[in-house]
């Protein structure tokens, strides 16, 4: 590979740099939503519905007004009554239906808003919620996605026949012609269960509501402008009127994209006219929030003798929970996902979300990717070893390359690294190497694989942009201020690398501002894997745009033409005699002497183009036979993200993508009681998520390519490093014990009842 | 009814009159100010309100505030000494061990305890040591080299 790196010479971009604000973070001074307390600032709790289904006849909150310290208690009567949805972000074309409010006047799955208390602690919040009288009228309720949308189901939402929210369907070529070109067409039905996002900071919100109208709030969000979008439609004010600070995050992974509890904060601070921090309890906050999407897949695939794929076509029943969110976008991503990582001459998607009483679906790293890549790469090793032909093979022959349509754009695929990840995970792995299967009594060993591809950004689908500006100190440090948000991830660190390195500055001379939505400019939100990309993009306009400004002032005053001036470590010089130049606080008091303007770098960014990230995955793993439990020996995650920014972090991401996506694979689920609907295991450790002790050895490879479209030649991973984990370790017990799993997560039993039939064929 | 309590926080000593069923890491947070101890369950789970009692790493959303007078509790904010960092803070820090770092503080103090005892651990002994700390982030990856590299700096 050309070493990106070397032909560029980078200054700060492509150096593994540790977070801008790890030291603040290491020493317990970052402040979180959940540490900022306000004076007079009151304790919000939510009263939560115990049914998954319920008529809501009568409140009675009397008894819980009485009680000292109890300041507000609300229930659907005292709210605003605007139906909103809570992943809509900003005026669509197309938009989301509106179908909740802030609290609801019926109980639609085990956790629903139904009322809410400020008091003056926690602990008055939590008494009061005991002391509110609430007669439900319980209804039929359905918590699967296939017979919610049987006829008969019950209603979820009056409006929606079969409690379908929508069906999208895609498509191109002639899949019913692919299919009669194929010399063999598979068919089979994938099931995947929802997921917590399992943020360790719980989702919070505190808001501060003025007598003059504005309103102030701090959210563990990651969208604040979308925030403002919706409360100040909500409460009928101004945008400027609402002001959404994003403080640090503990962690997002899609699950803050929505809105939560912000207007219901909201509405108790103008109430009470009193701060009002909102807080979700663990159990709540796993329970009751968020989760990815439960999805039953149909795929059919036709193929040639030689592995071609002549055509593909999925049929995905998608369960958007009680309320739609972005479900049905995240549907319709869930469609164009395959297109990015294989040649396909003819496609068909038919996608439905649909509502049942349980708790609602949301973006979660991947937004439907895992859901497809899950059942194709399955069916693609079937095919293969139908066909007789490596899963290697089958999957070099059909990925896309650089120079392939882009068919979400209709614009080039320009970078691609996905041959290069294959070869390189499959050295390290040591894919070809003979080694013996059984390892010890009743285990047996195996090696999988799987890749997948993830877009930077919604667009075309969705077009978004993203604003910078960067402004200066006396000393010639700069400000930069951005919209997008960072959530941990280390977006903070990427973008102030992005303005170094386009002024030729140090890092240390960039600080930044982001996520402030009365400060910075309009961002839409951490999503899509595109903060790098996008935001990345406009503040390289930005710093461009200021470095422009500084050398034609600089050109003026030193009298020398423009094209002869650089600008590195705070200063502008001629570059073929550095002594001739000035310092960056010398240029700015000239001007400020001289009345000038200031030098303010301005960038926008509206993306049109959107290169996916390539990964491919490889693990070993061994099955034990007589307990069903799989042990993963070693994984190895290779992926391609154009140019990193920092790749420190970028492995962060791939690290971190490995354990949720090993989670999704073997452990996490929710654990329904059939006839309640209630979530049994309502806890961090009952849900089982992966520790420190369950982590496999890890090889993490970055294939270094080159995006045009990107900043400095990079592209978006953070999702993609999530994606190809399931079918990667399916694929490996599969050649381990020959036991085809088709639903996750891949629990021992589900081994074992496969062990068991395959005996008695 | 309150109780009358000592608390030596950090080398610092606090008289305070605390109710008997409020948990260390509510003192901490709420009524010391401390919010560098997080709470990310409140019921002992996820190991991010991880504080040191007398040098052991004990999770103090578990523990009540009035079993813990008379004891020296070493929170986050105790860790750097005169504005220069703990090596445990540097190494995660430097080793890219901290991504949102809702889990770092508690993964620090949980870390220094295990070196306190054991200043050579190997990697499993320190993937035991946390493995009652949850993050879900970073994988643990970086956060092993990590406490691994600071165990090579404290020797």
């Amino acid at each position: 590979m050309i070493e990106m790196e070397e032909i560029l010479n980078f200054q700060t971009v492509s150096r593994s740099l540790p977070q801008i604000d790890s030291i603040k973070k290491a020493t317990g001074e970052a402040k979180y939503t959940v540490d900022i307390k306000l004076p007079r600032m009151l304790y919000a709790k939510v009263l939560l519905s115990p049914y998954a289904h319920a008529k809501i006849l009568k409140v009675d909150k009397s008894e819980a007004e009485r009680i000292p310290g109890v300041r507000a208690v609300m229930t659907f009567e005292d709210i605003p009554k605007v139906k909103f949805n809570a992943g809509a972000k900003f005026n669509h074309l197309t938009p989301l239906p509106d179908d909740e409010y802030i609290l609801n006047d019926k109980a639609r799955f085990v956790g629903d808003r139904i009322a809410a208390v400020a008091a003056e602690s926690e602990e008055i919040a939590e008494g009061a919620l005991k002391a509110i009288k609430v007669v439900y009228e319980e209804l039929p309720a359905v918590f699967d996605v296939e017979e919610a949308m049987k006829d008969g189901a019950p209603k979820i939402h009056e409006d929606r026949e079969n409690n379908i929210v929508a069906h999208i369907s895609s498509d191109f070529g002639d899949v019913e012609k692919g299919f009669k070109e194929a010399d063999l067409v598979l068919e089979d039905e994938f099931r995947m269960p929802g997921q917590q996002h399992l943020p360790m900071e719980p989702h919070a919100c505190i808001a501060d509501y003025s007598s003059d109208g504005s309103v102030t709030i701090w959210s563990s969000t990651q969208s604040p402008f979308q925030i403002r979008f919706m409360v100040a439609r909500i409460m009928g004010i101004p945008q400027d009127k609402v002001r959404v600070i994003k403080p640090y995050v503990g962690g997002g992974f899609g699950g803050k994209e929505d809105m939560f509890d912000e207007p219901l904060a909201v509405v108790l601070s103008k109430r009470t006219g009193r701060p009002v921090k909102l807080e979700a309890d663990r159990k709540r906050d796993l329970a009751a929030m968020s989760r990815r999407h439960p999805a039953v897949v149909r795929v059919k695939i036709g193929v040639k003798k030689d592995g071609t794929i002549t055509a593909l076509q999925l049929t995905t029943k998608m369960d958007a929970g009680a309320y739609c969110t972005s479900s049905p976008r995240i549907c319709g991503a869930h469609g164009g996902r395959a297109l990015a990582i294989y040649r396909l001459p003819n496609y068909k998607f038919d996608g439905y979300t649909v509502y049942t009483n349980t708790l609602p679906s949301r973006a979660f790293r991947g937004y439907g990717n895992p859901q497809m890549t899950f059942p194709v790469e399955s069916m693609l090793d079937m095919a293969a070893e139908k066909l007789g032909i490596s899963r290697m093979e089958i999957r070099l022959k059909n990925c896309m390359q650089a120079g392939d349509l882009n068919r979400l754009t209709g614009g080039v695929i320009e970078s691609c690294g996905i041959k290069e990840c294959i070869k390189r995970g499959a050295e390290a792995i040591g894919w070809n190497e003979d080694r013996p299967r059984e390892i010890g009594r009743n285990k047996r060993r195996g090696m999988g694989m799987a890749m997948a591809a993830h877009w930077t950004s919604a667009v075309p689908r969705q077009t978004e942009s993203a604003g910078a500006v960067i402004v200066f100190a006396e000393d010639g440090t700069a400000n930069l201020l951005v919209g997008a948000s960072d959530i941990g991830q280390g977006s903070d660190t990427v973008l102030s690398q992005i303005a170094a390195e386009e002024l030729g500055m140090e890092l240390k001379d960039v600080s930044i501002t982001s996520a402030d939505t009365k400060v910075t400019p309009w961002d839409a939100g951490t999503y899509s894997s595109k903060v790098t990309y996008l935001a990345g993009n406009t503040v390289r306009l930005a710093a461009a745009d200021a470095k422009n400004k500084i050398i034609q002032k600089a050109s003026k005053i030193l009298g020398v033409h423009p094209e002869a001036l650089v600008c590195k470590d705070k200063r502008v010089f001629v570059r073929t005699n550095p002594s001739v130049g000035l310092t960056f606080a010398e240029l700015i008091e000239k001007l400020r002497q001289s009345g000038e303007p200031q030098i303010i770098g301005m960038g926008n960014y509206g993306g049109y183009s959107n290169p996916p990230t390539y990964v491919a995955h490889f693990a070993e793993v061994a099955v034990d036979t007589e307990t069903g439990e799989v042990e993963v020996l070693r994984y190895v995650a290779a992926q391609d993200a154009g140019t990193v920014i920092n790749p420190l972090l970028m492995e962060g991401q791939m690290e971190g993508g490995v354990q949720q996506g090993l989670g999704y694979a073997l452990s996490e689920r929710f654990v329904y009681d059939k006839k309640t609907g209630v979530i049994l295991n309502q806890s961090l450790l009952d849900y089982s998520p992966l520790h420190s002790v369950d982590m496999p050895p890890l090889k993490t490879i970055i294939v270094q390519t080159y995006e045009p479209t990107g900043p400095f030649g990079a592209k978006g991973m953070a999702e993609g490093a999530f994606n190809p984990v399931a079918p990667t370790i399916a694929s490996a017990i599969y050649d381990a014990v020959g036991v085809r799993i088709k639903s996750l997560p891949i629990t021992p039993d589900k081994i074992l009842a496969g062990l068991e039939k395959k005996e008695m064929r | 009814m309150g109780k009358k309590i000592e608390l030596k926080v950090n080398g610092e000593l606090y008289v305070l009159e605390v109710q008997p069923h409020w948990t260390l890491a509510y003192v901490v947070r709420e009524v010391l100010g401390l919010t560098g101890t997080k709470v990310g369950c409140n019921v002992g789970d996820c190991g991010a309100c991880t504080v040191l009692i007398d040098g052991k790493a004990v999770l103090s959303c578990l523990t009540l505030a009035v079993s813990a007078s008379g004891k020296e509790i070493t929170t986050i904010e105790g860790l750097s000494k005169d504005g220069k960092l703990h090596p445990l803070q540097e190494a995660f820090v430097n080793h890219g061990a901290i991504q949102c770092g809702f889990c770092t503080p508690g993964m620090i103090l949980s870390a220094k305890s295990l070196l306190d005892e054991n200043p050579s651990p190997s990697d499993d002994e320190i993937k035991e040591a946390i493995s009652g700390n949850f993050c879900r982030c970073t994988g643990y990856y970086k956060i092993v080299n990590a406490i691994k590299a600071a165990s090579k700096r404290i020797k």
